[in-house]
């Protein structure tokens, strides 16, 4: 399964790729930002996008809103912080699937994914 | 057409609601806009048979539910099943709104149904805890007085009858009540529930009877406080003593922390590459938020600026919380904070504000600084003992409503970890990981828990004087001082193992990296592809022209050529990156230093995206400190009086500006101030003996004395420069680029300062000369013109040798055979070649036999043994293999001019070096 994550942070990215390689994904594409992330997207094609919200250049729900005029079905899930948690309603409403709250664990990074992608009728 | 009917609405909201599941949040969000939806119909239609008040109620229910703020949402998602059963049962008629029941956590009573049980919430006269959720809050309440008795039955038949299952269920209640505290948030009943639990389980009952009917009392009066019936009662503690619970001191809590803190170190160390690129990617942030904080100053309400800086923070601290760091996280939290309401306009950055906004990011700098001492020594970082101070700032402007904090729980670990050196008063020798005092006093000397406890009270009530537990044991406890200084020992013997162990640990050094932009890296792999192909097409050529077709190899060969040197071009470029960075710190000490100063400077940078090599950019800076310093508190006028006495504008120019010249970068300092005036500076130079009054100097060389060693114009000596150190300092450091500085000035008008560098350091362009039979290298750069001199240019000086007339120009003859000791060499003048190179203004004639052509050459030091001749800057590799030496103009100035002739005993030449190992340049 191939991931996407979009993150300004390469620390980051670094910390989600670890995570995430330690539950065997190891198939990744990263974006520094939304507009690096619209850039790849479409060819890259993943299986489920990792999104922060809060970027330069292009945030994550202007990412959101232009990616999902394209394209409605592929899983994402925005990647908050506690104090931004207001803001997870309204993602969810412009189509953001599921949400986690940094800082995470794996388990509750791993949960989250599951419970995703059995949603959007995806086998983890 | 338009929004669909309130039925329509409430049936698909029924369907809805079934299907949704407590684990999707995009089903939930979905349910949460049904609802909006619907209540924004019923406020419009006023005459709704639903009652449209329970709405929000409701879409606050389902945003805690998003956010995962209760422990049994299933619940809450069947009460708001239940709730849109209601609803249909309104709508279609079914039901009047006096006989339907909402669930409890609606919260939405009836008007006809009994008021008696529910209670208005904003009476409350005691503070809740911010987020409580009302509803199941009233319900709880309403529920507790009955509870509450049957408490007070059960303890009372426990007094009576010891046997009575009625324990049992006293456990069950007091478990129950504290789930349920526990969820709302009434963390102080929660913790005296549990405070019970353990009593019941370790002490016996008959001791117990009274307290507990003690504490049912108080429950019942604090659960009539969040209802609004009575007064507060006295705070838990006194509850909790009755249990025989001390409250944790704040300190023993912040201890406790320490601790969790120090598990979460030792773990994260696992990945020091990733704390590596935290503080690379930190620092770049923080370079970021500068730059951004100093346009803040002239544009305070630019929305883009306060985001750019809110989002450094932002991230920082993100990243800080996932690998544990409170300091960071600590620091980063309330800058965001503060930043947030900067961007929303509840709060201006300028002036003071703008002040400790910058003091954040110095002191995170310094954090981060500190995280990489640590990391490199593999340690676990050492907390900050200045921090609180910007975090008490910071707190102000965060909240202004708010008291500065006085006490910051990171910064003062040492009040109940007792340090190893009771005498040291450096915080920084402090380590979290130390067991307590107290601790270990229990434990080896036995001596008892409560006296430790007193004790620790009693260090809480002096914190001012920040007693050291050991001490306040011996004085106020009576416990022996043999056994605390066995403590200590012990303590000391276990620090010391931990540091052992830390030491030990791995280590990483956070590399330098050099950020190269994606065209670039794209054009050199181009260039290696040309590269390839080109080697494939000359072994081509090679194969199929046995017989020789010499042309097309020669034009196979020129084409490797051309590539070979386009691929040495980028792999430089490579190293190249712009001067804005140190451009930027210096705009940033420019503001400060103007602050301090009190003058009114207006600074200007220029050209920021000039690029140089990174060495050259890094170690410019220390040079550049110590210019523009100058440049405002010398080069500019002292107050803005004297400056508009002269016909000058008030506010002083400072510009700092970076071009190319030629082939190398110029950096530019000019102020407008009142320039360098000669007569001054030479009779200091005379007074300081620097030169004597029979010195006959150019302007340049007046000029020049201010780099002389303690030389100082400033009559007073400033904070800000003036001491004299500094600008010998910047030449030193300025030659060390192989770079040179001129400086213009006029007085009245200002001066300029003018760096001129290298473009890298790792390649010159040089000519090739040969001296006898060996070859010499001579910089380019400092080459003005060659000549073959005639009879008539050649001058005969008294002392100083042979003379050489150029343009009008007596030059010194230098003759390198005799400097270098090389035979053989040609020694007529008139025979030979002169080469006229020049360094800071001044120009000798250099007599050489033969040119042999210009090469660039990649400079490599001559090795340690090998450093520091002068007249010599390095060797290189030529072309057929051997080593070259370079000649060092400005040493050889200096060598030529003090001994006239030989160097004794300074025989070098390439050939003697071919065969030593060079090492790279650093």
């Amino acid at each position: 399964m191939k991931i996407m994550l979009v993150d300004d942070s390469k620390t980051m990215r670094s910390i989600q790729k670890g995570i995430l390689s330690q539950m065997g994904h190891t198939d990744l594409v990263e974006a520094c930002d939304g507009q690096d992330a619209l850039s790849k997207v479409f060819a890259e094609k993943p299986d489920l996008i990792l999104l922060d919200w809060n970027m330069p250049n292009m945030d994550g729900l202007s990412f959101l809103q232009a990616y999902r005029q394209k394209d409605k079905a592929t899983p994402i899930i925005m990647v908050t912080t506690e104090a931004e948690k207001h803001r997870v309603v309204d993602a969810l409403k412009a189509g953001v699937n599921n949400y986690v709250v940094k800082p995470f664990t794996p388990d509750a990074l791993s949960s989250k994914i599951a419970q995703t992608l059995e949603k959007c009728g995806k086998a983890a | 057409m338009g929004s669909k009917s309130i039925s329509d609405l409430i049936n698909q909201l029924a369907e809805s609601v079934i299907l949704t599941d407590v684990n999707d949040p995009a089903a939930m969000a979905q349910l949460h806009g049904i609802f909006e939806q619907l209540n924004q119909q019923l406020e419009e239609q006023q005459d709704s048979v639903i009652p449209q008040q329970v709405f929000p109620r409701c879409i606050e229910l389902l945003e805690s539910l998003i956010l995962n703020e209760f422990d049994d949402p299933q619940t809450v998602l069947d009460d708001l099943g239940q709730a849109v059963g209601v609803f249909q049962e309104l709508q279609n008629g079914e039901q009047a709104l006096e006989d339907v029941t909402f669930p409890k956590s609606i919260g939405f009573v009836a008007p006809e149904s009994d008021q008696t049980s529910s209670t208005p919430v904003d009476s409350l006269s005691i503070d809740l805890p911010a987020n409580v959720d009302e509803g199941i809050l009233i319900e709880f309440l309403s529920r507790q007085p009955g509870e509450l008795e049957k408490l007070e039955q059960q303890v009372m038949e426990l007094e009576k009858d010891n046997a009575s299952n009625a324990l049992g269920e006293i456990t069950r209640m007091i478990h129950t009540l504290k789930g349920e505290t526990g969820l709302l948030g009434l963390t102080q009943i929660c913790d005296l529930c549990h405070a019970m639990e353990d009593a019941i389980a370790s002490r016996p009952i008959s001791e117990l009877i009274e307290p507990m009917l003690t504490i049912k009392d108080w429950l019942e009066r604090i659960f009539g406080a969040y209802a609004g019936k009575n007064e507060a009662p006295e705070p838990v503690a006194e509850m909790l003593a009755l249990l025989g619970v001390t409250v944790k001191t704040d300190a023993q809590a912040d201890a406790d922390n320490a601790q969790a803190n120090e598990d979460a170190e030792q773990t994260f160390f696992a990945d020091p590459t990733l704390v590596a690129e935290f503080i690379t990617e930190a620092r770049e942030h923080l370079d970021a938020a500068e730059v951004e904080l100093l346009s803040v100053e002239d544009d305070p309400n630019n929305e883009d600026t306060l985001n750019a800086i809110f989002r450094s923070f932002h991230t920082i601290k993100g990243v800080a919380g996932f690998i544990g760091l409170p300091d960071i996280q600590a620091l980063a939290h309330i800058s965001e904070t503060v930043l947030d309401r900067a961007r929303k306009h509840t709060l201006e950055l300028s002036g003071e504000s703008l002040d400790i906004a910058f003091e954040a990011v110095d002191s995170m700098k310094r954090l981060i600084d500190r995280l990489q001492v640590a990391l490199e020594a593999g340690k676990i970082p050492d907390t900050d003992p200045d921090l609180h101070i910007i975090l008490d700032k910071l707190h102000v402007l965060a909240d202004p409503s708010a008291k500065p904090k006085v006490v910051e729980p990171e910064v003062e670990p040492e009040l109940a970890t007792e340090d190893a050196q009771p005498d040291s008063e450096l915080p920084e020798e402090e380590d979290h990981r130390n067991a307590k005092v107290g601790e270990i006093l229990e434990h080896e000397a036995n001596i008892a828990p409560d006296t430790i406890n007193k004790a620790v009270a009693i260090q809480d009530n002096l914190r001012k004087a920040v007693p050291k537990i050991g001490e306040v044991l011996t004085k106020m406890c009576g416990v022996p001082e043999e056994q605390v200084n066995k403590a200590l020992d012990k303590q000391q013997q276990a620090k010391s193992k931990a540091a052992e162990n830390s030491g030990q640990s791995k280590s990483v050094q956070v590399a330098e990296t050099v950020k190269v932009d994606a065209p670039r890296l794209d054009r050199l792999v181009d260039a290696i592809g040309e590269l390839v192909i080109a080697q494939a097409m000359l072994s081509q050529s090679a194969i199929q022209n046995v017989s020789g077709d010499v042309a097309l190899m020669a034009r196979n060969l020129s084409h490797l050529d051309k590539i070979t040197r386009e691929l040495q071009e980028m792999a430089t470029s490579l190293r190249m990156i712009p001067v804005r960075s140190t451009f930027q710190k210096m705009a940033r000490l420019a503001r400060d230093v103007a602050r301090k100063l009190g003058k009114q400077v207006n600074f200007v940078m220029e050209g920021e995206d000039t690029e140089l090599d990174k060495t050259v950019v890094d170690r410019i800076g220390d040079p550049l400190v110590h210019m523009v310093r100058n440049a405002l508190d010398h080069g500019l006028e002292a107050d803005s009086e004297q400056r508009t006495a002269n016909g000058k504008s008030a506010t002083g120019t400072v510009c700092l500006r970076a071009y190319h010249k030629g082939g190398g970068i110029c950096i530019e300092i000019q102020d407008d101030g009142h320039g360098l005036d000669e007569q001054v500076l030479l009779q200091k130079a005379i007074e300081r003996g620097v030169v004597s009054e029979s010195d006959q100097l150019s302007q340049q060389e007046i000029f020049h004395l201010i780099f002389a060693p303690g030389f100082s114009t400033a009559k007073q000596v400033t904070d800000v420069s003036g001491r004299g150190v500094g600008m010998d300092v910047v030449k030193r450091n300025i030659e060390a680029l192989r770079g040179k500085i001129e400086i213009q000035s006029e007085k009245g008008k200002g001066s300029t300062f003018t760096i001129r560098l290298p473009l890298t350091l790792a390649i010159i362009d040089g000519m090739v000369v040969r001296l006898s039979t060996e070859r010499y290298i001579i910089p380019t750069l400092s080459i003005v013109r060659m000549l073959q001199p005639g009879e008539v240019n050649i001058k005969s000086i008294m002392q100083n040798g042979q003379a050489l007339l150029v343009d009008d120009e007596l030059l010194p003859l230098v003759r390198l055979d005799r400097l270098f000791e090389v035979e053989g060499a040609q020694q007529d003048p008139t025979q030979a070649t002169v080469v006229v190179v020049e360094y800071s203004e001044r120009k000798m004639a250099i007599l050489i036999d033969e040119l042999i052509g210009q090469q660039q050459i990649v400079i490599k030091s001559l090795g340690a043994t090998m450093r520091g001749l002068p007249g010599i800057a390095g060797g290189a590799i030529m072309s057929d293999g051997r080593v070259g030496l370079v000649v060092d103009i400005s040493g050889l100035m200096n060598l030529s001019r003090n001994t006239g002739s030989t160097i004794p005993s300074m025989a070098i030449t390439g050939s003697d070096l071919s065969d030593l190992p060079v090492s790279k340049a650093a």
